[in-house]
């Protein structure tokens, strides 16, 4: 999978911010619209599709197994840990 | 609806928003304490955000707000995706409204992100650090995606046995087409970036 098709721009860590500003200055904002636009036309979303599928979504996660809950309350004590680290630090970098 | 309106930071809780007047520009960085996750008052406030911007631009002969940078405030995490701790209280008490609540604000967000360059506003992402399942889809929305190098992307849903169900089949499908959309959603495995 190459991720450049999924991404317009990747770039080099701390140069997000950069790149942005220099998207958005490359054209007026009338022919990003426009480039915008002609995409969007190109590849319209189906938003009738796009519902359908949450609804599934609803059906699928009321029905998931007791092991799915079990790995989805392993995966948010994770991910607190995860956030409480990085909470840490923050206050290190602060203090 | 005033500018000052849209972007007054003491109407969002769970992100931090700003305006570059040069650039007509406005940043919104998503916090969300406890998790990093789309927690149902980050999506109320980025469909605020989103929904008095239309309100603003539509109204406004200046059209003040001409991008939207959708980014975040926690080093190393763009956004972690859904809500679980949600998913499993939900699960638990057969809660099944709450569930199906949360799925439509988060379409709603995401159509709000994908098309409100219908009144304008062009939605930029920038991805510093991860996304993972509808953070994934969060970057997907978007009508131009800036992503860092150590950014991870990656749809871990399978690991409990569910799928990315907000739109990110539909999005990717508009990018990669319908078999290696699936195949990536089914894949578990993060997108390598290269620049």
């Amino acid at each position: 999978m190459n991720a450049m098709q999924c991404i317009d721009r990747v770039v080099a860590k701390e140069a997000g911010i950069t790149t942005v500003h220099q998207l958005i200055d490359k054209y007026p904002h009338s022919d990003w619209l426009s480039i915008i636009q002609q995409n969007y036309e190109r590849a319209h979303l189906d938003i009738d599709s796009i519902m359908e599928i949450a609804e599934l979504w609803v059906e699928r996660a009321m029905a998931v197994d007791r092991r799915s809950l079990t790995t989805m309350g392993r995966i948010v004590g994770r991910q607190q840990r995860q956030s409480w680290s990085l909470l840490d630090h923050r206050m290190q970098q602060v203090v | 609806m005033t500018l000052n309106d849209v972007i007054n930071p003491e109407k969002y809780t769970h992100m931090r928003v700003y305006y570059d007047s040069m650039r007509k520009t406005v940043w919104f960085r998503m916090g969300a304490t406890p998790i990093p996750c789309f927690m149902p008052q980050l999506l109320d406030d980025i469909n605020r955000l989103f929904e008095e911007t239309a309100e603003y631009n539509l109204s406004s002969p200046l059209c003040l707000i001409n991008y939207i940078i959708i980014a975040s405030d926690i080093k190393g995490i763009f956004n972690l995706g859904g809500n679980l701790a949600l998913f499993v209280e939900c699960i638990k008490s057969r809660d099944r409204t709450t569930l199906e609540r949360y799925t439509y604000s988060c379409i709603r967000a995401m159509l709000n992100s994908s098309q409100s360059f219908q009144y304008g506003a062009i939605t930029i992402g920038l991805v510093e650090g991860d996304a993972l399942g509808g953070g994934f889809e969060a970057a997907l929305s978007c009508n131009l995606t800036v992503a860092e190098e150590q950014a991870k992307f990656q749809f871990p849903e399978s690991v409990f046995h569910l799928f990315p169900g907000m739109g990110a089949f539909d999005y990717l499908t508009r990018i990669i087409g319908p078999v290696r959309a699936l195949s990536l959603i089914q894949s578990r495995k993060p997108i390598q970036l290269t620049k």
